[in-house]
């Protein structure tokens, strides 16, 4: 069934789209991961303009962080101390990112900016993922814990130090807010909630304790979204409220069941399958610009949308 | 305005002066439809127009059938052809070309070949060809010719440029018909279609007409919302987000 985006400004299969979204959501649910990385990629394969693609699905992750956000904080599983500063790092990020968006999309960049940095930020997260599992499943006996252990050493060197109770942290705000804008700025420039970053930076370079990761980087994740959806819509007009309604839908049960379904694996293997799905979708962006095109010409509408 | 205005008028005082020299026949199209709403279900759209050449009683005797091209011109906007280039292992775009006013529709009909209508010389005088419809680019900007004809090859597969010479079926001799297909994604906004009539390889009639693509009630309130009142729209999608969120949460809650 057909149903026509009219912000996209294009018809859509329902069921293609629709499929994908819970296909996404259940990827994302298993690993818990947004998904975004995933989902926004797909949208621009299937034709979607990249612009309406990455507003669409910022709406889409905030909707699934809420379901994810609730479930931790009825477990207290959120340090929201932690929280509030990766949350204005965020904003701050995420004000950036759309700024930088709507500059290059002015410039007619947008598109080759979005592909390239999907590629550097997939390509690097993605290679790290295959290479750090892949080195726990070929010398099981290097402990990357006792390795990772000191390294936090410069996080507490450094000023404003701050107290995280929760976590039962002493260290320093400023990394954690660089971070938080970093995955701010990237989140609202390529669609992409950014937890597949923020968790393990938490993790393994602030040693956060596992527990409260997942449920602060929802909560993060889930205010940074909300302002990229407000300023992508309030700037840039890209967001696409029947896509992002689809998406939603397919996206949040999705998940549901991916969080319900086990596979019994040990961890490196499931960090080796994350890893290979990021590293995919990056290979997958470098085979557009590597291969040569069936088409050298592009034609682009440089009037107002449509 | 005033600029536009002068061929405008010397064309009319053509038309009107040729029309009592040579022009007997007289030509009225009818549209099934003047407005096309784009609404959800919207994969495209075909639009039947009912020709008539009329006869007086009066006008000279022609000996062969009546032909007919129709030129149907989608609203004219700028757009941007890029050509990917080699640049190491990469393929980047490289050389680009704007074209500040051209069709964002054009569709070329007749009923048959147009050569076998009319002559190449006022074939090219018609813009009866799509290609045609590019040539004062290429006068102006020499360096555009490849680039038109990418933008050309690019729209007739997306479906937005093309011509086709069996469109127009004559039903009687004086009486025709034709469909004007829409792709799925086709632009929004006015279309000015031109129609002429030709007996024995000369133009004997003319009119122009038109029609609007917009889309229809809902996706129109909400196309403009976005663009309108984006800060209202963004609060609505996120409205939207949250209870969704927390919905499913309620139904999916595991405690």
């Amino acid at each position: 069934m057909q149903i026509y985006l009219p912000i996209a400004g294009l018809p859509v299969d329902v069921f293609t789209v629709l499929g994908l979204s819970v296909a996404v959501g259940f990827i994302s649910g298993l690993f818990g991961v947004g998904g975004g990385f995933l989902m926004t990629p797909l949208l621009i394969f299937l034709g979607i303009p990249p612009a309406v693609a990455v507003a669409s699905v910022s709406s889409q992750i905030a909707a699934s962080s809420v379901t994810g956000a609730l479930a931790y904080w009825r477990r207290r599983a959120v340090d929201f101390k932690l929280g509030t500063i990766l949350t204005l790092g965020g904003i701050v990020g995420a004000v950036l990112g759309v700024v930088f968006f709507n500059a290059m999309q002015r410039q007619g960049h947008l598109d080759a900016v979005i592909v390239f940095s999907y590629i550097a930020l997939l390509g690097s997260i993605g290679g790290l993922m295959l290479f750090e599992s892949l080195k726990a499943i070929c010398f099981p006996s290097t402990k990357t814990e006792a390795a990772t252990r000191d390294r936090h050493g410069w996080a507490k060197s450094l000023p404003f130090k701050m107290q995280f109770h929760h976590s039962g942290l002493e260290i320093s705000t400023i990394p954690l807010f660089l971070l938080a804008v970093f995955i701010g700025f990237f989140g609202a420039l390529l669609g992409v909630g950014g937890g597949f970053i923020l968790v393990p930076a938490l993790i393994y370079i602030f040693r956060v304790p596992t527990a409260v990761v997942v449920g602060t980087s929802l909560v993060q994740q889930l205010i940074t979204m909300v302002i990229a959806t407000l300023l992508h819509a309030a700037t840039n007009h890209s967001v696409d409220i029947l896509l992002s309604l689809i998406l939603m839908l397919g996206a949040t049960f999705g998940a549901q069941f991916g969080a319900r379904a086990h596979i019994g694996i040990r961890p490196e293997y499931f960090r080796l399958l994350l890893g290979l799905l990021v590293f995919g979708v990056a290979l997958r962006f470098a085979a557009d610009i590597l291969i040569p095109p069936r088409d050298t010409f592009s034609a682009t509408r440089t009037d107002v949308a449509r | 305005m005033k600029a536009q205005l002068t061929p405008l008028a010397l064309a009319l005082l053509f038309f009107f002066c040729h029309a009592q020299i040579a022009w007997a026949e007289k030509l009225t199209v009818a549209f099934s439809s003047d407005h096309i709403a784009i609404g959800s279900d919207f994969t495209g759209a075909e639009l039947t127009v009912f020709g008539g050449i009329e006869r007086a009683a009066e006008d000279p005797k022609r000996n062969g059938p009546y032909d007919a091209i129709m030129i149907v011109r989608g609203p004219q906007g700028s757009v941007a052809v890029r050509e990917k280039k080699p640049v190491g292992p990469f393929w980047l775009n490289g050389a680009q070309h704007r074209f500040q006013s051209v069709p964002s529709f054009l569709s070329i009909l007749s009923d048959r070949p147009v050569e076998e209508i009319i002559d190449q010389k006022s074939k090219a005088q018609l813009s009866a060809s799509v290609e045609a419809q590019f040539a004062a680019h290429e006068a102006t900007e020499p360096e555009s010719g490849n680039f038109a004809a990418a933008l050309i090859r690019i729209r007739r597969a997306q479906g937005l440029y093309g011509d086709d010479p069996d469109a127009i079926f004559f039903l009687s001799s004086t009486l025709f018909r034709t469909t004007i297909r829409l792709p799925g994604a086709a632009p929004l906004g006015h279309y000015e279609v031109e129609v002429k009539a030709f007996a024995e390889g000369e133009e004997i009639a003319a009119t122009k007409t038109d029609f609007w693509v917009n889309r229809s009630g809902f996706e129109h309130v909400l196309a403009t919302a976005a663009r309108q009142h984006g800060v209202a729209y963004g609060l609505a999608v996120i409205a939207m987000a949250l209870g969704f969120g927390s919905i499913a949460s309620m139904i999916f809650r595991r405690d």
